[in-house]
């Protein structure tokens, strides 16, 4: 199979129209659906923009590959020198968890998507998703660090966008890859969270990436890397 | 006292002292293993690994606490993890006077003189993932390593238990029943982490960086040699052999060893055909590449639920009159398996347990006799049951009485295979034929298998053995006993009840001049559940627990 073809496979999965309901756990939608009512009424308009995007004050929620563990961090103990404040505790508790809930979801961390059956999809696309999903485990598969429909690895941004062509699945670009030099060693990094005094990235230079935690001191941050997909992902 | 007499004394001591420490290795020697590998294979002041040592012999060089002072023994201290559901088996581990131990992925440092908490380190698992039993951490360059229910390996600072890295295994949202269990192996600058479910794999980490040094699945791919014992479908993809437990290392050979599960859930596959290899197999890996050097598979197409993941102990003893270097399994199927570790070659192979139908024989070549395989539609009665006559729990080995020490249970169950074909069988478990079911502990020559003496215990010992330089060998029992026999007689010398069942594994250390020897009990909701089969009302009586109890001799009588 031609690179082009592996390729269609993958677009072919992606644009799949979604049919059936994946596995969840129900309250942690409901908390979600809850929280997405409360960010509209309480975190939109001068600070964070609507779904999760950017706002006058304050920078985006949605895709940002954000942990779980910092969204319940930030939201219930805010960002020091920030007007991010402790807002989860001012908050009645079910209202607190259901924002969580819901930036935990605009960063995949809550399946909400539809997954369709396997046997269900055409073949292109089942190759696609053999191909997505790293079902020979060669660690080349986008789910190493993406997740989509519910499924896969979230390192980085779930897949919700369908690029248009094989050409646009190619250009794709790298946001927000850092070089981060730890210990004399520079590699590429995605940074997670940096947050009171301990920030995470993870490592991209080998595949699974792996999420370090560091003190600001221990850690060099740039902008810019020459990381690209096509060096992570030989398959494609 | 005069001084005459305290001159005399102190002689008598340090002859007591020689003949206790080194007559028996200067017999061990001619016997078989040499001081250097008594050295290597004994713990010391710490418990550093999951077999002891990576030899896993479960054999501990003090003697403070021996067959003279034993009855002294009083509980220092105990710590509760709080997870009584599950219980607890995680092995612990010693290093630096600090007692690691793991529950329901939780990790929590424990001062080994008095029983502080150091840290506690929770895990949190993905959205929509659970925790659950884990069988130990790994410590090596300062870090703890443990691997998760959803399939994540984790390094935490020694000190702290910080998290300093962690990475995916695996994809544990897009595959099956997979997570890990089993506790990390550390090999030189790697740690090596089995996982289980439907890709079974064993791969080495970068202990500084996290970053993945070699993997190898547990089914060779299209292409690879192996592949062809599979049928020509796709099964080979679904097959899914699981890694349970933890490996050895032989740094002189530079192999690491390995025990891995059967595959396809031990449904039935239609004839007895293929070997689905590296089913209940014994591996032997390169410690740098992870490239096979050679497989022995146990029992081909296991259709019994047997696996061969238990651990694997590395000893060089004469076999027939030669001295080889063994790797030696005390099987789940109750065989003892004795390979050649340096070409898996088969030198031996005998029955543990009594009662044993599955097949008529396993002759000198390996080769099962007179299978006694489940018919589709029927129930059949197999022994041993797929618990085993040994399971989880470790035996222990010491250089001194040349013994190994086997818990063997004595059990059957009804195996129901379904009509149709690949479908999961059911298991009930009975007594065998002869009478009720019970366990004997043997402390046997592990290359013969001649038995030297009997513990008989009424129910199931399923927690692992000590064994110590003071003719010591302790384990504990469903009821809660934790006891120590003398290791040369099985007489029992001492006991205490820990409050509940004992499923773990004991341990022992020495901080600033004192020996603690550490156990667990709590044997876990489920494992009370199967008891009651077979062991009637009796067990519906035994408690939830998961505590460390921590034991020493009195200040004044060490």
């Amino acid at each position: 199979m031609t690179r082009a073809t592996q390729i269609i496979g993958v677009i072919a999965l992606l644009l799949v129209p979604v049919a059936a309901r994946g596995q969840q756990l129900p309250s942690r939608e409901e908390l979600a659906k809850r929280g997405a009512a409360v960010y509209a009424a309480s975190c939109t308009g001068y600070c964070h923009g609507a779904d999760g995007a950017a706002g006058p004050g304050a920078p985006a929620l949605a895709a940002r590959g954000l942990a779980a563990d910092y969204i319940d961090n930030v939201v219930m103990f805010g960002i020091e020198g920030t007007a991010m404040a402790e807002w989860g505790q001012r908050m009645p508790k079910l209202d607190s968890a259901g924002v969580i809930a819901y930036v935990q979801s605009l960063n995949g961390l809550i399946a909400t998507g539809n997954v369709v059956p396997l046997r269900d999809l055409p073949h292109e696309a089942q190759r696609g998703s053999a191909l997505f999903y790293d079902s020979d485990g060669n660690f080349t598969g986008c789910s190493n660090c993406h997740e989509m429909n519910g499924k896969g690895i979230p390192v980085a941004r779930p897949i919700s966008n369908v690029p248009a062509d094989v050409q646009a699945l190619r250009n794709l670009v790298t946001p927000r890859i850092s070089t981060a030099t730890v210990g004399g060693r520079a590699f590429p990094a995605l940074v997670a969270s940096q947050v009171r005094g301990e920030t995470k990235v993870y490592d991209l230079s080998s595949v699974p990436p792996v999420l370090l935690t560091l003190s600001p001191a221990e850690v060099k941050l740039a902008n810019g890397s020459s990381w690209q997909h096509s060096s992570a992902l030989g398959a494609l | 006292m005069g001084r005459r007499a305290r001159v005399a004394m102190l002689l008598a001591a340090v002859a007591t002292s020689w003949l206790l420490t080194y007559a028996p290795q200067v017999h061990a020697q001619k016997q078989g293993e040499n001081s250097a590998q008594i050295k290597a294979a004994s713990t010391t002041n710490d418990w550093p690994a999951h077999g002891g040592t990576n030899l896993a012999w479960r054999y501990s060089a003090l003697d403070q606490i021996n067959t003279s002072n034993v009855k002294k023994l009083s509980a220092v201290w105990s710590f509760e993890t709080g997870d009584y559901q599950n219980g607890l088996e995680s092995n612990p581990i010693v290093v630096d006077g600090v007692i690691f131990i793991s529950s329901f992925d939780d990790v929590f440092a424990l001062a080994g003189a008095t029983g502080e908490l150091l840290w506690q380190y929770k895990y949190n698992p993905l959205p929509g993932k659970t925790t659950g039993r884990n069988f130990g951490v790994a410590v090596g360059d300062g870090k703890v390593f443990l691997g998760t229910h959803d399939d994540h390996v984790v390094a935490l600072d020694q000190k702290t238990g910080k998290e300093i890295w962690k990475v995916a295994d695996a994809d544990s949202t897009s595959c099956g029943r997979c997570g890990i269990q089993a506790a990390p192996l550390i090999v030189k600058d790697k740690v090596i982490v089995g996982s289980a479910g439907s890709s079974g794999r064993l791969t080495a980490y970068d202990m500084k960086t996290g970053h993945v040094a070699w993997r190898f699945y547990m089914i060779p791919k299209p292409g690879e040699p192996g592949h062809e014992t599979w049928p020509d479908d796709d099964t080979w993809k679904r097959g899914g052999i699981s890694i349970w437990q933890t490996g050895s290392f032989d740094p002189d050979l530079n192999l690491v060893y390995w025990g891995t599960g059967d595959c396809c859930g031990e449904a039935y596959r239609g004839d007895v055909k293929y070997a689905d290899l590296y089913e209940d197999s014994i591996l032997a890996l390169d410690a740098d590449t992870g490239k096979l050097r050679w497989y022995y598979q146990e029992i081909p197409h296991d259709t019994w639920d047997y696996d061969a993941n238990w651990e694997l102990l590395l000893m060089d003893r004469p076999v027939n009159g030669k001295m080889r270097k063994l790797v030696m399994q005390f099987a789940k199927a109750g065989y003892t398996f004795i390979l050649d570790r340096v070409t898996g070659e088969l030198l031996g192979v005998y029955p543990y347990a009594k009662t044993n139908n599955f097949v008529q024989s396993i002759n000198q070549k390996g080769e099962l006799i007179g299978r006694n395989d489940p018919v589709l539609g029927k129930t059949t009665l197999i022994c041993p049951s797929e618990r085993g006559p040994k399971n989880f729990n470790q035996v222990a080995y010491s250089p001194r009485t040349q013994l190994a020490y086997l818990p063997v249970v004595e059990m059957c169950n009804d195996l129901t295979l379904p009509s149709t074909p690949n479908q999961p069988p059911t298991f009930v478990f009975k007594s065998p034929p002869d009478g009720p079911a019970y366990t004997h502990l043997d402390a046997l020559d592990p290359v013969t298998g001649k038995i030297a003496w009997t513990y008989r215990y009424k129910f199931e010992l399923s927690a692992s053995i000590l064994a110590t330089a003071g003719d010591l060998m302790l384990t504990g029992d469903p009821e809660g006993h934790f006891f120590a026999l003398d290791a040369r007689s099985g007489k029992t010398l001492w006991g205490y009840q820990t409050g509940s069942g004992n499923h773990g594994s004991p341990v022992t250390c020495m901080v600033r001049g004192r020996q603690y020897i550490a156990t667990e009990s709590g044997e876990g909701l489920s494992v009370i559940m199967y008891d009651k089969n077979v062991f009637g009302p009796q067990a519906a009586n035994w408690r939830l627990g998961s505590t460390l109890t921590v034991f020493a001799l009195p200040e004044e009588s060490k």
